[in-house]
Protein backbone atom coordinates (compact mmCIF):
# COMPACT_ATOMS: atom_id res chain seq x y z
CA UNK A 1 0.00 0.00 0.00
CA UNK A 2 2.59 2.62 1.32
CA UNK A 3 4.63 1.80 -2.51
CA UNK A 4 1.49 2.11 -3.79
CA UNK A 5 1.05 5.94 -2.53
CA UNK A 6 4.48 6.67 -3.09
CA UNK A 7 4.36 5.49 -7.04
CA UNK A 8 1.07 7.54 -7.30
CA UNK A 9 2.79 11.29 -5.02
CA UNK A 10 5.90 10.17 -7.52
CA UNK A 11 4.39 10.27 -11.00
CA UNK A 12 2.09 13.15 -9.80
CA UNK A 13 4.55 15.45 -8.65
CA UNK A 14 8.06 14.34 -9.04
CA UNK A 15 7.77 13.03 -12.37
CA UNK A 16 5.26 15.46 -13.64
CA UNK A 17 4.71 14.40 -17.28
CA UNK A 18 3.92 18.09 -18.10
CA UNK A 19 6.69 20.49 -16.53
CA UNK A 20 9.01 17.37 -15.99
CA UNK A 21 8.31 14.74 -18.90
CA UNK A 22 7.06 17.77 -21.45
CA UNK A 23 4.26 14.99 -22.58
CA UNK A 24 1.15 16.91 -23.57
CA UNK A 25 2.40 20.41 -23.23
CA UNK A 26 0.34 22.28 -26.30
CA UNK A 27 -2.72 21.37 -23.68
CA UNK A 28 -1.94 23.97 -21.89
CA UNK A 29 -2.41 26.97 -24.07
CA UNK A 30 -4.72 25.53 -26.29
CA UNK A 31 -7.70 25.40 -24.29
CA UNK A 32 -9.93 28.43 -23.23
CA UNK A 33 -8.65 30.22 -20.12
CA UNK A 34 -12.15 29.92 -18.16
CA UNK A 35 -11.56 28.35 -14.54
CA UNK A 36 -14.79 26.84 -15.24
CA UNK A 37 -14.16 24.87 -18.74
CA UNK A 38 -10.43 23.98 -17.67
CA UNK A 39 -12.02 22.11 -14.36
CA UNK A 40 -14.37 20.37 -16.74
CA UNK A 41 -11.49 19.52 -19.42
CA UNK A 42 -9.13 18.39 -16.33
CA UNK A 43 -11.87 15.89 -14.97
CA UNK A 44 -12.51 14.42 -18.60
CA UNK A 45 -8.73 14.32 -19.51
CA UNK A 46 -7.89 12.72 -16.01
CA UNK A 47 -10.41 9.73 -16.82
CA UNK A 48 -9.86 9.62 -20.94
CA UNK A 49 -5.77 9.47 -19.46
CA UNK A 50 -5.96 6.90 -16.78
CA UNK A 51 -8.96 4.49 -18.75
CA UNK A 52 -6.81 4.61 -22.14
CA UNK A 53 -3.42 4.46 -20.61
CA UNK A 54 -4.46 1.06 -18.36
CA UNK A 55 -6.46 -0.42 -21.49
CA UNK A 56 -3.41 0.44 -23.02
CA UNK A 57 -0.85 -1.73 -20.48
CA UNK A 58 -3.02 -4.81 -20.41
CA UNK A 59 -3.48 -5.01 -24.29
CA UNK A 60 0.40 -4.56 -24.47
CA UNK A 61 1.22 -6.97 -21.54
CA UNK A 62 -1.72 -9.71 -22.47
CA UNK A 63 -1.65 -9.67 -26.49
CA UNK A 64 0.98 -7.53 -28.10
CA UNK A 65 4.00 -8.77 -26.27
CA UNK A 66 2.91 -12.36 -26.40
CA UNK A 67 2.46 -12.89 -29.58
CA UNK A 68 5.75 -10.80 -30.50
CA UNK A 69 3.60 -7.47 -32.42
CA UNK A 70 5.64 -4.65 -30.41
CA UNK A 71 5.88 -2.75 -34.10
CA UNK A 72 1.77 -2.57 -33.93
CA UNK A 73 1.59 -0.76 -30.63
CA UNK A 74 1.33 2.48 -31.45
CA UNK A 75 -1.22 1.89 -34.32
CA UNK A 76 -2.82 0.13 -31.41
CA UNK A 77 -2.37 2.94 -29.04
CA UNK A 78 -3.98 5.45 -31.12
CA UNK A 79 -6.83 3.49 -32.00
CA UNK A 80 -7.92 2.69 -28.41
CA UNK A 81 -7.26 6.16 -27.39
CA UNK A 82 -9.62 7.88 -30.04
CA UNK A 83 -12.12 6.06 -29.75
CA UNK A 84 -12.05 6.08 -26.10
CA UNK A 85 -12.18 9.29 -26.36
CA UNK A 86 -15.13 9.80 -28.51
CA UNK A 87 -17.03 7.05 -26.44
CA UNK A 88 -16.13 9.14 -22.97
CA UNK A 89 -17.66 12.22 -24.66
CA UNK A 90 -20.45 10.99 -26.02
CA UNK A 91 -21.44 8.89 -22.86
CA UNK A 92 -20.80 12.22 -20.34
CA UNK A 93 -22.76 14.34 -22.63
CA UNK A 94 -25.79 12.26 -21.92
CA UNK A 95 -26.12 12.98 -18.49
CA UNK A 96 -24.27 16.05 -18.26
CA UNK A 97 -24.42 19.80 -19.87
CA UNK A 98 -21.01 20.47 -20.79
CA UNK A 99 -19.99 23.69 -21.95
CA UNK A 100 -17.14 22.19 -23.94
CA UNK A 101 -19.72 21.02 -26.48
CA UNK A 102 -18.83 24.25 -28.99
CA UNK A 103 -15.01 23.90 -29.06
CA UNK A 104 -15.09 20.26 -30.53
CA UNK A 105 -12.28 20.38 -32.30
CA UNK A 106 -10.07 21.49 -29.62
CA UNK A 107 -11.40 19.38 -26.92
CA UNK A 108 -11.19 16.17 -29.49
CA UNK A 109 -6.81 17.26 -29.75
CA UNK A 110 -6.82 17.78 -25.97
CA UNK A 111 -8.31 14.65 -24.75
CA UNK A 112 -6.38 12.56 -27.29
CA UNK A 113 -3.15 14.46 -26.81
CA UNK A 114 0.16 12.94 -26.69
CA UNK A 115 0.16 12.48 -22.84
CA UNK A 116 -1.57 9.35 -23.56
CA UNK A 117 0.23 7.84 -25.76
CA UNK A 118 3.77 9.25 -24.46
CA UNK A 119 2.12 7.12 -20.79
CA UNK A 120 1.48 4.41 -22.83
CA UNK A 121 5.04 4.10 -24.48
CA UNK A 122 6.32 4.99 -20.71
CA UNK A 123 4.11 1.80 -19.49
CA UNK A 124 5.47 -0.38 -22.74
CA UNK A 125 9.16 0.29 -21.97
CA UNK A 126 9.35 0.32 -17.94
CA UNK A 127 10.21 -3.18 -16.02
CA UNK A 128 6.95 -2.73 -13.51
CA UNK A 129 3.86 -5.10 -12.70
CA UNK A 130 0.80 -4.20 -13.95
CA UNK A 131 -0.41 -2.98 -10.83
CA UNK A 132 2.43 -0.73 -10.07
CA UNK A 133 2.26 0.45 -13.68
CA UNK A 134 -1.79 1.62 -13.25
CA UNK A 135 -0.87 3.01 -10.11
CA UNK A 136 2.13 5.24 -12.36
CA UNK A 137 -0.72 6.12 -14.84
CA UNK A 138 -3.46 6.94 -12.33
CA UNK A 139 -0.63 9.59 -10.33
CA UNK A 140 0.16 11.13 -13.52
CA UNK A 141 -3.27 11.45 -14.89
CA UNK A 142 -3.54 13.40 -11.72
CA UNK A 143 -0.56 15.35 -12.06
CA UNK A 144 -1.67 16.36 -15.78
CA UNK A 145 -4.81 17.71 -14.39
CA UNK A 146 -3.55 19.24 -11.70
CA UNK A 147 -1.21 21.30 -13.86
CA UNK A 148 -3.65 21.86 -16.29
CA UNK A 149 -5.90 23.95 -13.16
CA UNK A 150 -2.93 25.66 -11.65
CA UNK A 151 -2.44 26.94 -15.50
CA UNK A 152 -5.33 27.57 -16.46
CA UNK A 153 -5.86 29.79 -12.78
CA UNK A 154 -2.33 31.59 -13.68
CA UNK A 155 -3.48 32.53 -17.48
CA UNK A 156 -6.41 34.77 -15.87
CA UNK A 157 -4.33 36.17 -13.45
CA UNK A 158 -1.56 37.17 -16.33
CA UNK A 159 -4.81 38.60 -18.11
CA UNK A 160 -5.22 41.13 -15.79
CA UNK A 161 -1.65 42.24 -15.42
CA UNK A 162 0.12 44.69 -17.06
CA UNK A 163 2.75 42.81 -19.75
CA UNK A 164 4.92 44.53 -21.72
CA UNK A 165 3.70 44.41 -25.63
CA UNK A 166 6.36 42.22 -27.02
CA UNK A 167 5.55 39.56 -24.42
CA UNK A 168 1.95 39.87 -24.55
CA UNK A 169 -0.08 36.37 -24.74
CA UNK A 170 2.37 33.38 -25.67
CA UNK A 171 5.58 35.03 -24.42
CA UNK A 172 4.79 35.42 -21.14
CA UNK A 173 2.48 32.20 -20.55
CA UNK A 174 5.66 30.04 -21.56
CA UNK A 175 7.89 32.31 -19.25
CA UNK A 176 5.45 31.58 -16.40
CA UNK A 177 5.48 28.54 -17.64
CA UNK A 178 9.20 27.82 -17.36
CA UNK A 179 9.23 29.03 -13.14
CA UNK A 180 6.48 26.78 -12.78
CA UNK A 181 8.72 24.04 -14.15
CA UNK A 182 11.51 25.06 -12.31
CA UNK A 183 9.26 24.70 -9.28
CA UNK A 184 8.55 21.30 -9.89
CA UNK A 185 12.63 20.26 -10.27
CA UNK A 186 12.14 21.33 -6.50
CA UNK A 187 10.10 18.20 -5.66
CA UNK A 188 13.28 15.84 -6.96
CA UNK A 189 13.93 13.51 -4.50
CA UNK A 190 10.63 13.45 -2.31
CA UNK A 191 9.98 9.57 -2.40
CA UNK B 1 -14.87 29.74 -30.92
CA UNK B 2 -11.40 28.78 -29.11
CA UNK B 3 -8.13 30.17 -30.06
CA UNK B 4 -6.97 27.14 -31.33
CA UNK B 5 -9.44 27.13 -34.35
CA UNK B 6 -9.14 30.94 -34.40
CA UNK B 7 -5.52 30.94 -35.30
CA UNK B 8 -5.48 27.41 -37.27
CA UNK B 9 -7.99 28.41 -39.69
CA UNK B 10 -5.54 31.24 -40.91
CA UNK B 11 -3.44 30.65 -44.41
CA UNK B 12 -0.18 28.76 -43.20
CA UNK B 13 3.34 30.52 -43.70
CA UNK B 14 6.70 29.78 -41.55
CA UNK B 15 6.63 33.09 -39.92
CA UNK B 16 2.85 34.68 -39.72
CA UNK B 17 1.27 31.69 -38.98
CA UNK B 18 4.59 29.22 -37.79
CA UNK B 19 3.08 26.35 -35.82
CA UNK B 20 4.95 26.60 -32.78
CA UNK B 21 5.62 30.31 -32.20
CA UNK B 22 2.27 31.68 -33.01
CA UNK B 23 -0.43 28.86 -32.77
CA UNK B 24 1.95 27.27 -29.68
CA UNK B 25 1.33 23.42 -31.12
CA UNK B 26 3.67 20.73 -30.93
CA UNK B 27 5.55 21.90 -28.04
CA UNK B 28 6.18 18.75 -26.21
CA UNK B 29 8.36 17.29 -28.44
CA UNK B 30 9.87 21.34 -29.79
CA UNK B 31 10.59 21.55 -25.90
CA UNK B 32 11.91 18.47 -24.95
CA UNK B 33 14.70 17.48 -27.74
CA UNK B 34 15.79 20.87 -28.49
CA UNK B 35 18.96 20.27 -26.54
CA UNK B 36 21.11 20.35 -29.17
CA UNK B 37 20.97 21.45 -33.48
CA UNK B 38 21.08 18.07 -34.23
CA UNK B 39 18.42 16.65 -32.30
CA UNK B 40 16.45 19.51 -33.46
CA UNK B 41 17.12 19.25 -36.94
CA UNK B 42 16.55 15.20 -36.94
CA UNK B 43 13.27 15.74 -35.13
CA UNK B 44 12.18 19.10 -37.36
CA UNK B 45 12.66 17.04 -40.49
CA UNK B 46 11.05 13.93 -39.31
CA UNK B 47 8.16 15.61 -38.26
CA UNK B 48 7.67 17.59 -41.55
CA UNK B 49 7.92 14.24 -43.37
CA UNK B 50 4.88 12.55 -41.76
CA UNK B 51 2.90 15.70 -42.23
CA UNK B 52 3.71 16.10 -45.68
CA UNK B 53 3.01 12.30 -46.76
CA UNK B 54 -0.23 12.12 -43.99
CA UNK B 55 -1.66 14.87 -45.21
CA UNK B 56 -1.44 14.21 -49.04
CA UNK B 57 -2.70 10.64 -47.57
CA UNK B 58 -5.97 12.41 -45.86
CA UNK B 59 -6.43 14.97 -49.42
CA UNK B 60 -6.23 11.19 -51.34
CA UNK B 61 -8.67 9.72 -48.99
CA UNK B 62 -11.10 12.68 -48.36
CA UNK B 63 -14.25 11.63 -49.94
CA UNK B 64 -13.68 8.17 -48.57
CA UNK B 65 -13.24 9.28 -44.33
CA UNK B 66 -16.42 9.32 -42.10
CA UNK B 67 -16.84 12.66 -40.77
CA UNK B 68 -17.92 11.36 -37.54
CA UNK B 69 -14.73 9.11 -36.63
CA UNK B 70 -12.25 11.43 -38.87
CA UNK B 71 -10.32 12.29 -35.85
CA UNK B 72 -9.43 8.35 -35.52
CA UNK B 73 -8.63 8.54 -39.23
CA UNK B 74 -6.39 10.97 -38.83
CA UNK B 75 -4.58 9.54 -36.09
CA UNK B 76 -4.35 5.93 -37.67
CA UNK B 77 -2.51 7.57 -40.69
CA UNK B 78 0.05 9.53 -38.91
CA UNK B 79 0.79 6.57 -36.55
CA UNK B 80 1.10 3.97 -39.85
CA UNK B 81 3.50 6.88 -41.53
CA UNK B 82 5.76 7.70 -37.62
CA UNK B 83 6.00 3.77 -37.06
CA UNK B 84 7.11 3.41 -40.57
CA UNK B 85 9.55 6.16 -40.06
CA UNK B 86 10.37 4.85 -36.48
CA UNK B 87 11.62 1.16 -38.33
CA UNK B 88 13.46 3.00 -40.61
CA UNK B 89 15.46 5.43 -38.41
CA UNK B 90 16.60 2.53 -35.91
CA UNK B 91 17.38 0.86 -39.06
CA UNK B 92 19.92 3.57 -40.71
CA UNK B 93 19.91 6.15 -37.69
CA UNK B 94 20.22 4.50 -34.79
CA UNK B 95 22.52 6.59 -32.93
CA UNK B 96 19.66 9.50 -33.45
CA UNK B 97 17.06 7.49 -33.00
CA UNK B 98 18.42 6.95 -29.49
CA UNK B 99 19.01 10.56 -28.89
CA UNK B 100 15.19 11.02 -29.48
CA UNK B 101 14.10 7.79 -27.69
CA UNK B 102 10.13 8.43 -26.90
CA UNK B 103 9.56 11.57 -29.12
CA UNK B 104 9.86 10.15 -32.60
CA UNK B 105 6.73 7.48 -31.84
CA UNK B 106 4.99 10.67 -30.41
CA UNK B 107 5.18 12.97 -33.85
CA UNK B 108 2.27 10.76 -34.75
CA UNK B 109 -0.07 12.99 -32.02
CA UNK B 110 1.53 15.99 -32.77
CA UNK B 111 -0.95 19.28 -32.70
CA UNK B 112 0.99 21.24 -35.06
CA UNK B 113 0.25 17.99 -38.13
CA UNK B 114 -3.47 17.03 -37.08
CA UNK B 115 -4.27 20.20 -36.91
CA UNK B 116 -3.52 20.90 -40.21
CA UNK B 117 -4.77 17.88 -41.23
CA UNK B 118 -8.06 18.96 -39.88
CA UNK B 119 -8.53 22.61 -40.89
CA UNK B 120 -6.91 21.99 -44.89
CA UNK B 121 -5.81 18.88 -46.23
CA UNK B 122 -9.43 17.01 -45.49
CA UNK B 123 -11.40 19.28 -48.01
CA UNK B 124 -8.77 20.26 -50.30
CA UNK B 125 -7.03 18.45 -53.26
CA UNK B 126 -3.54 17.18 -52.87
CA UNK B 127 -1.34 19.00 -54.62
CA UNK B 128 -2.99 21.96 -52.68
CA UNK B 129 -2.20 19.65 -49.36
CA UNK B 130 0.79 19.33 -50.26
CA UNK B 131 2.22 23.25 -50.38
CA UNK B 132 0.48 23.41 -47.09
CA UNK B 133 1.69 21.08 -45.10
CA UNK B 134 5.48 22.04 -46.92
CA UNK B 135 4.46 25.61 -45.41
CA UNK B 136 3.61 24.71 -42.03
CA UNK B 137 5.99 21.45 -41.78
CA UNK B 138 9.31 24.71 -42.46
CA UNK B 139 8.40 26.38 -39.67
CA UNK B 140 8.24 24.02 -37.50
CA UNK B 141 11.79 23.08 -38.79
CA UNK B 142 12.31 26.63 -38.32
CA UNK B 143 11.19 27.11 -34.61
CA UNK B 144 12.93 24.18 -33.70
CA UNK B 145 16.00 24.46 -35.36
CA UNK B 146 16.19 28.22 -33.71
CA UNK B 147 15.33 27.19 -30.00
CA UNK B 148 17.94 24.40 -30.26
CA UNK B 149 20.56 26.10 -31.55
CA UNK B 150 19.96 28.68 -28.99
CA UNK B 151 19.76 26.06 -26.03
CA UNK B 152 23.06 24.28 -27.57
CA UNK B 153 24.56 27.28 -27.65
CA UNK B 154 24.18 28.68 -24.49
CA UNK B 155 24.10 25.54 -22.49
CA UNK B 156 27.52 23.44 -24.53
CA UNK B 157 28.80 26.61 -26.10
CA UNK B 158 29.08 24.64 -28.93
CA UNK B 159 26.96 24.32 -32.46
CA UNK B 160 25.81 21.21 -34.66
CA UNK B 161 28.73 19.20 -32.29
CA UNK B 162 28.03 15.60 -33.16
CA UNK B 163 26.82 16.37 -36.60
CA UNK B 164 27.93 12.89 -37.96
CA UNK B 165 24.74 11.63 -36.43
CA UNK B 166 23.01 13.24 -39.26
CA UNK B 167 24.64 10.49 -41.54
CA UNK B 168 23.58 6.95 -42.01
CA UNK B 169 24.58 4.31 -39.66
CA UNK B 170 27.93 3.07 -41.77
CA UNK B 171 29.23 6.40 -41.30
CA UNK B 172 28.48 7.46 -38.34
CA UNK B 173 29.87 5.16 -35.81
CA UNK B 174 33.04 6.09 -35.93
CA UNK B 175 33.32 9.05 -34.89
CA UNK B 176 30.33 9.63 -32.26
CA UNK B 177 31.94 11.72 -29.61
CA UNK B 178 29.49 11.93 -26.55
CA UNK B 179 30.73 13.89 -23.59
CA UNK B 180 34.19 14.92 -24.79
CA UNK B 181 33.21 18.54 -24.60
CA UNK B 182 33.82 18.80 -20.82
CA UNK B 183 33.25 22.49 -20.41
CA UNK B 184 30.91 23.11 -18.40
CA UNK B 185 28.72 26.38 -20.04
CA UNK B 186 25.26 27.42 -18.76
CA UNK B 187 24.26 24.21 -17.76
CA UNK B 188 20.53 25.29 -16.93
CA UNK B 189 19.45 25.87 -20.42
CA UNK B 190 19.32 22.20 -21.28
CA UNK B 191 16.73 22.07 -18.65
CA UNK B 192 13.10 21.85 -19.50
CA UNK B 193 12.48 25.59 -17.59
CA UNK B 194 14.98 26.74 -19.78
CA UNK B 195 13.42 25.17 -22.35
CA UNK B 196 10.46 27.23 -21.76
CA UNK B 197 11.92 30.69 -20.90
CA UNK B 198 13.84 30.35 -24.08
CA UNK B 199 11.06 29.86 -26.27
CA UNK B 200 9.03 32.74 -24.31
CA UNK B 201 11.86 35.09 -24.91
CA UNK B 202 11.98 34.06 -28.66
CA UNK B 203 8.39 34.58 -29.21
CA UNK B 204 8.82 37.95 -27.55
CA UNK B 205 11.20 38.88 -30.20
CA UNK B 206 9.83 37.88 -32.76
CA UNK B 207 6.79 39.97 -31.50
CA UNK B 208 9.10 42.95 -31.15
CA UNK B 209 10.41 42.50 -34.99
CA UNK B 210 6.82 42.04 -35.84
CA UNK B 211 6.13 45.27 -34.32
CA UNK B 212 9.13 47.24 -35.83
CA UNK B 213 8.41 46.00 -39.18
CA UNK B 214 4.91 47.60 -39.53
CA UNK B 215 5.23 50.64 -37.16
CA UNK B 216 1.62 51.47 -36.75
CA UNK B 217 -0.05 48.21 -36.81
CA UNK B 218 -0.62 46.48 -33.25
CA UNK B 219 1.18 43.69 -31.94
CA UNK B 220 0.48 40.60 -33.95
CA UNK B 221 -0.37 38.73 -30.72
CA UNK B 222 -3.18 37.01 -29.23
CA UNK B 223 -5.51 39.60 -27.96
CA UNK B 224 -6.12 40.40 -24.56
CA UNK B 225 -9.87 39.18 -23.90
CA UNK B 226 -11.56 41.83 -21.88
CA UNK B 227 -11.70 41.20 -18.16
CA UNK B 228 -14.30 39.61 -16.46
CA UNK B 229 -15.26 40.77 -13.03
CA UNK B 230 -15.25 37.17 -11.19
CA UNK B 231 -16.44 36.49 -7.33
CA UNK B 232 -12.91 35.58 -5.72
CA UNK B 233 -14.42 34.70 -2.11
CA UNK B 234 -16.99 32.15 -1.41
CA UNK B 235 -17.58 28.95 -3.97
CA UNK B 236 -16.23 29.06 -7.29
Amino acid sequence: MTQIFSIIVAAALVNNMVLIQSLGVSSLFAYSNRLRNAIELALVSFLVIFLASAINLILYRGLLAPLGLQYLALLCFVGVSSILTLLVLHSLEKYFPLSMRRQRLAFYLIAGNSSIIGLSLLNTASARSVVDCLAYSFGAAMGFALVLLAFTALRQRLDGADVPAPFRGAAIQLISAGIAAMCFLGFAGLV
Amino acid sequence: MSELQLNSSQASSPWTNNPVLVQLLGLSPVLAISTTLVNGLGLGISTALVMLLSSVTVSTLRTKINQRWRFTWYLLITASYTTILDSLLQWFYSPLHRELGIYIPLICCNFAVLIRLEVHAINHHWRSALKDAALTGSGFIVAIVALSSLRELIGRGTLLADWQLLLPVSQATAVISKGSNTTEYFDFALLLPAAFILLGLLIAGKNLIDCKLNENAPVTAREIEPIKRARVTGGL
